[in-house]
């Protein structure tokens, strides 16, 4: 037996996925209770029961996904941290951008978000130009000052960020150098080592970030390893990055910033995984929990940012494209000026909604399911979370539906139409704004609550199909055993096309290939199993954006024209025109090395006897807004075989998740046991 | 009305509205709409009241909706397909010739049930200068090509004589036209989204919760405002340094705040208008002055025409700075624009002093220069803007640069300068002292310093603030004000004023620029000591200003000498009683 476990540790649940590689089958699908304290220790158990029930020499493969990047991050516990900076530039970190952005209307609108205070950003004589020329000597007894003086200011962590180190960074290894001689024991934080690319202040605060965390975070990534090593001696042990990419501690030691979306980004590759086992290229990712909602539109392979934010702190790193907002099974329902109100507050996951009988009495999103029959008071996780149906009833009728004077059932599906419209509106945002229509795609629903709320998302924006997986509550840690070891390369370089030499691009892209195949094989890959990607950031002359096009070959005049035409065709597609006689420049280059892993191998099932007929094993009451259905059949997932079909109104519960299916649909079970939900009457 | 639908549909409604912002921006030309995002959209109803509106520049949509009120008046025969143009700061209103809307009226079959519009700025319109607004116009017709309301869809068809005219009026025919383009197909685009919505819950229904929710702001923002006592707040009076031609002029802007029950009536008034381009049209302060009161009163309720109802605005005689006659020069409002809204707030800060910070920097300016790139030999042309502080607040410090209101402009990184344009930024941060002294300080200003490496290049600069600044409320000293300096060569440093049209800058000289910060709130010398000890350690303040402006003294260690404090600080208290 071979053995390869994902583990997605979340706040409240870790979720594991084992998949045999030798039967090419998900052998179990478990869910852990998280300590919040001590993050690792959920490790323990999980690491016993995999050992005992299948043996310590049968793990060859562990990846994880992690919130202890983000949560440091959200809940303010990373280390004291200092920075330093080229002479004139202290405030770079403090002015931000600024910019009010859509606090536009708050008179009262926050300053940007600092991680440390001024007194502990220090300046040193050193000056670069825009090409990485030396103007200024780096003045280093300076340097090793600032650092002394940090030191006295207690910091466990520097960061350090001089003006175009991107373009050359021999003025921060310097420093570096001269810190560590100095200081030993300091974390160092390097611009271009976190985000080797311009504009300084988002360049600074990510590697103050970087600065903030590491400690903490790369503490936490080792014990991991350590843990998985000592239970699995053959196990290789990696980390779900953000960009999608699995790396090892050792990889993440300088960069632990790029683990900061490490739990989301899983259902992603996953989605993309399942996508292309049934041959769909679009698809849209849709994982609603407990407080939130992540989702991503995925044209053929996901969509990268480079910009993105947590809690209005920049953290620039290469990131799959994912929005979250604040839609989830605890959201709360209120009635606000005579309007009904779901979210973004949450009850989380204490006290949780009112029916988990913990105390909440507001009502929510779970609660309104349980009221319109939806929900099982008894199904979720196979019981061993009871549902105190009453307390949902009584939630939703004191706080909704009495001072509304609707009925609890009206109530319940307001409700779940206001929190509908929220995800509808932000899935429209997030197709249009990318040049895409909404109608094109397949929605792929998981996370606890995805597949009970998707049949009424895709009526509101008109898409076909639904494709729900097994075990849609632990989807994220199934994505993680699809992936793949990335290592990424930048550098900012601004080139134009029309002047560039194919030799000097090739060069540039070489070098910096070799650098992140060096890291790999360190790693202990094989050749034959190193792959790289080259893409470039480009614009037309004079803007200040980038538009991200894969390069292939470099060699000739003519592989030049192609990239520029690869660029005016993306650039059509994200802003809807191009302007071929303008001067086109590369901005930045990229690259990433990929070792690849063996994909687990799926096995696709026959369909059964197709006259087989489904067995309900109760028949429920459920709300349907105008169509109130007194005879809805539940079924048990475990018991549907491929080809069998159910029309709804139905319900479909298995452990962590329950699949409604609305009048009007048909779910049909296919060969790897997803569910393909569509409306009925399609052509 | 059901409260679901009630959301639902004004969410769906506002979501078009988002919609249009990004369809905008992803098919805009021109750097202008895809960075600085100057533009807004707005979706109004039949009787041209506005409903909802995207993300906004908070200074288009009072024009915006001035013109969709002309058009109303002058076109009662609009058909389905049809399309208007205008950007004419007196026929009805706008800010300046290169703001253009493009108002598009909705029909469900052949009824008319309401108006997209959109205002997005044009990087050129003609004019005696690149840029079309000219620092130095003394009259309407050097500030670009005027449009009046007119037609521009006629039955889907574009009229496209029009597209001629516009293009042969401007140095930049290829971004101009394509932007004018977007905003009038991403109109259409609209409709489509409108019809979608008419259809799903009914053109009744939408209309309903659309006069609802307009309804519901008014009466939350009455039921507000009746709770702050009636009286007269103010006068508060400010200037602006001159207007770039009679140097020696300051012009005065003053408001008045009277409160009668659930109304709030704000009386503005102004020296007469100004032969520079300084002028403001009434339709522009009106709009931001409701959003200074709905950013006070309801800041969690959406922007619409409800809000504009409890609020009127009175103006001084035509032929005033704040309201100009015919063809008086406005391309420069933006800066009595800011200094209206600091009158405003400290009119607002009297009568609801918990609610309001002090008034900001209003100093917040662009500046630009051109030359030839040595290197590559072409022409460049690089535009900044840079902020001073917001106000201090009622229970913390002003935030360092950052603008109140009318303006939120994203600064150039040094990074991207540097890459551009042959200058050198020597440095890039706040400007110690400048937040306005006070029990909590305003924000700071930045400043930078930026050095010619090329031949030579030609400055303009277009801001305020230089003689006079923030004062601060309530006992608050007031904030230093901006300031400009050459260096060049051997030569005395020469002292700028804020209003420079094309002056020449040589290889090496050294071109510095300070912005004011925001104004203080109460008395400094109340000022926690331990807040101004810090601000020391940090370096926002100076220890002499720590002494001058708040009476706290240091050793040598930076603890406090409590001593000469308390004397000093009871200095200052006998004379305030005094």
């Amino acid at each position: 037996m071979k053995l390869r476990v994902g583990i997605d540790v979340g706040g409240t649940f870790t979720d594991v996925t084992a998949f045999d590689e030798d039967a090419g089958t998900l052998v179990a699908v478990r869910k852990y209770v998280s300590d919040a304290t001590r993050p690792a220790a959920v490790m323990e158990d999980i690491t016993r029961d995999l050992a005992a029930d299948f043996g310590a020499d049968s793990v060859t493969l562990i990846l994880h996904g992690s919130t202890a990047a983000l949560n440091t991050i959200l809940e303010g516990k990373g280390v004291r941290v200092g920075l330093i900076t080229t002479r004139g530039f202290r405030d770079v970190y403090e002015i931000g951008r600024q910019w009010r952005g859509e606090e536009v209307f708050n008179i009262f609108a926050p300053a940007p978000k600092m991680l440390l205070s001024r007194d502990r950003i220090h300046e040193v004589r050193e000056r670069l130009d825009a090409s990485g020329n030396v103007i200024e000597r780096i003045d280093e007894a300076e340097v090793a000052e600032a650092a002394r003086r940090l030191v006295a200011q207690g910091v466990e962590a520097v960061a350090v960020c001089f003006l175009f180190a991107y373009a050359n960074p021999a003025h921060e290894k310097a420093a570096a150098n001269i810190i560590r001689a100095i200081a030993p024991d300091l974390y160092v934080s390097l611009s271009h080592e976190v985000n080797p690319e311009w504009r300084e202040y988002e360049r600074t605060a990510a590697t103050v970030a970087n600065a903030y965390i590491g400690p903490p975070v790369s503490r936490y990534l080792r014990e991991l390893e350590n843990q998985s090593q000592q239970r699995f001696p053959l196990a290789r042990s990696l980390m779900m990055k953000s960009d999608g990419g699995a790396a090892s501690a050792r990889m993440l030691a300088r960069t632990p910033i790029e683990t900061v979306m490490s739990g989301p980004v899983a259902g992603v590759i996953g989605g993309r995984y399942l996508g292309d086992i049934k041959s769909i290229d679009n698809v849209i990712t849709f994982d609603i929990g407990g407080t939130s909602s992540d989702m991503a539109v995925l044209p053929g392979q996901p969509l990268f940012k480079s910009e993105f934010s947590v809690a209005r702190h920049p953290l620039r790193t290469h990131t799959v494209d994912i929005e979250t907002i604040g839609a989830g099974g605890g959201s709360i329902a209120s009635v606000d000026l005579g309007a009904l109100k779901v979210g973004p507050d949450s009850a989380g996951a204490d006290p949780g909604p009112a029916c988990y009988d913990r105390g909440g009495v507001e009502p929510t999103l779970t609660d309104a399911l349980v009221v319109l029959g939806h929900l099982s008071p008894t199904a979720l996780l196979d019981g061993a979370m009871p549902i105190s149906q009453a307390k949902a009833q009584s939630a939703v009728t004191s706080r909704v539906a009495r001072p509304l004077g609707l009925t609890p059932a009206e109530a319940a599906w307001g409700i779940l139409t206001v929190l509908v419209t929220n995800v509808t509106m932000a899935m429209r945002t997030i197709t249009i704004e990318r040049g895409y229509d909404p109608r094109e795609f397949t929605l792929i629903a998981f996370g606890g609550m995805g597949p009970t709320i998707a049949g009424r998302i895709i009526a509101e924006l008109g898409i076909g199909r639904i494709l729900v997986p097994r075990d849609p509550g632990t989807f994220s840690a199934f994505g993680m055993l699809v992936t793949d070891v990335h290592q990424t390369r930048s550098l900012t370089r601004i080139t134009r096309l029309d002047a560039a030499n194919p030799a000097e691009l090739e060069k540039t892209f070489a070098a910096m290939e070799e650098a992140a195949l060096a890291e790999l094989l360190q790693e202990k890959f094989s050749r034959e199993r190193l792959t790289t990607l080259r893409s470039a950031g480009m614009r037309y002359r004079g803007q200040s954006y980038e538009v991200s096009v894969p390069v292939s070959r470099l060699q000739t005049d003519e592989d030049i024209a192609g990239l520029a035409k690869h660029f005016h065709e993306a650039h059509q597609r994200r802003y809807g025109h191009m302007a071929a006689s303008e001067s086109v420049e590369i901005v930045n280059f990229q690259v990433t090395a990929v070792g690849q892993i063996p994909k687990p191998q799926f096995h696709e099932l026959a369909a059964t006897v197709q006259s087989q007929a489904p067995h309900s094993h109760e028949i429920r009451a459920a709300y349907f807004g105008p169509v109130n259905a007194t005879g809805v059949p539940v079924f048990r997932r475990s018991t549907l075989s491929p080809g069998m079909m159910i029309d709804g109104p139905a319900i479909i519960e298995e452990k962590t998740s329950t699949v409604v299916l609305y009048p009007g649909q048909r779910g049909r079970i296919d060969g790897y046991l997803n569910i393909e939900i569509e409306p009925i009457g399609k052509p | 009305m059901n409260p679901i639908d009630l959301e639902v549909i004004y969410q769906s409604t506002l979501q078009i509205a988002r919609e249009l912002t990004l369809n905008m921006l992803r098919t805009g030309f021109s750097t202008i709409i895809k960075e600085s995002q100057d533009f807004t959209f707005a979706i109004f109803d039949a009787q041209g009241r506005m409903v909802a509106q995207g993300i906004p520049q908070p200074l288009h949509i009072g024009p915006l909706a001035a013109q969709v009120g002309e058009i109303r008046r002058r076109f009662p025969d609009v058909a389905p397909g049809d399309a208007f143009i205008v950007n004419h700061p007196y026929q009805a209103c706008q800010n300046h010739s290169t703001d253009i809307c493009i108002i598009t009226p909705m029909f469900v079959d052949q009824r008319l049930v309401g108006y997209i519009g959109n205002t997005a700025h044009k990087p050129d319109l003609g004019g005696k200068v690149p840029g079309t607004n000219a620092g130095d116009a003394t009259d309407l017709f050097q500030e670009g090509l005027l449009i009046p309301p007119i037609r521009i869809l006629r039955r889907g068809e574009l009229i496209d004589e029009l597209e001629t005219v516009i293009c042969a009026n401007t140095r930049t025919p290829e971004v101009t036209w394509g932007d004018i383009s977007a905003q009038i197909n991403t109109n259409t685009y609209g409709l489509t989204r409108f019809a979608e919505l008419f259809k799903k819950y009914g053109t009744e229904k939408v209309l309903g919760c659309w006069q609802e929710w307009m309804d519901i702001c008014e009466r939350e923002l009455r039921e507000e405002i009746a709770k702050v006592p009636d009286g007269v707040y103010g006068p508060e009076t400010d200037y602006l340094d001159d207007d770039g031609i009679d140097l020696g002029k300051p012009h005065r802007i003053s408001a008045t705040l009277e409160v009668r029950g659930d109304v709030l009536h704000f009386i503005l008034d102004s020296d007469a208008q100004a032969r520079g381009p300084i002028n403001l049209r009434p339709c522009v302060s009106r709009n931001f002055i409701q959003c200074l009161v709905k950013m006070v009163f309801i800041p969690r309720l959406p922007v619409n025409d409800g809000l504009s109802r409890p609020v009127q605005v009175s103006y001084p005689p035509e032929g005033s700075l704040l309201n100009p006659r015919f063809p008086a020069a406005v391309n420069m409002y933006v800066r009595p624009s800011q200094v209206t809204t600091s009158v405003a707030i400290r009119a607002l800060a009297r009568a609801v002093p918990g609610r309001v910070p002090a008034p900001g920097s209003a100093a917040g300016g662009s500046i630009s220069s051109a030359g030839r790139h040595p290197q590559t030999g072409r022409w460049y042309s690089q535009y900044e803007i840079l902020s001073g502080g917001t106000g201090a607040r009622p229970d913390g410090d002003g935030v360092s640069a950052m603008d109140e209101l009318v303006v939120n402009v994203m600064n150039t990184p040094v990074e991207a300068v540097e890459t551009e344009f042959p200058v050198r930024v020597e440095s890039y941060g706040l400007a110690q002292d400048s937040g306005g002294p006070g029990t909590y300080r305003g924000g700071l200003g930045v400043r930078r310093q930026w050095r010619i490496l090329g031949e030579e290049s030609v400055i303009n600069l277009r801001t305020d603030r230089f003689k006079f600044s923030s004062p601060g409320i309530f006992g608050a000293k007031p904030a230093h004000p901006s300031a400009a300096s050459l260096q060049s060569g051997g030569a005395p440093t020469r002292t700028l004023t804020s209003k420079v049209a094309g002056v020449r800058l040589r290889k090496d000289d050294l071109l510095s620029m300070e912005f004011a910060g925001g104004g203080g709130w109460g008395n400094p010398r109340e000022r926690d000591i331990e807040r101004v000890r810090q601000d020391v350690l940090r370096g926002y303040v100076s220890r002499d200003a720590a002494r001058d402006d708040y009476g706290v003294t240091f050793k040598d260690d930076l603890s406090v000498d409590a001593e000469t404090t308390e004397r000093l600080r009871g200095e200052g208290q006998s004379k305030a009683a005094s």
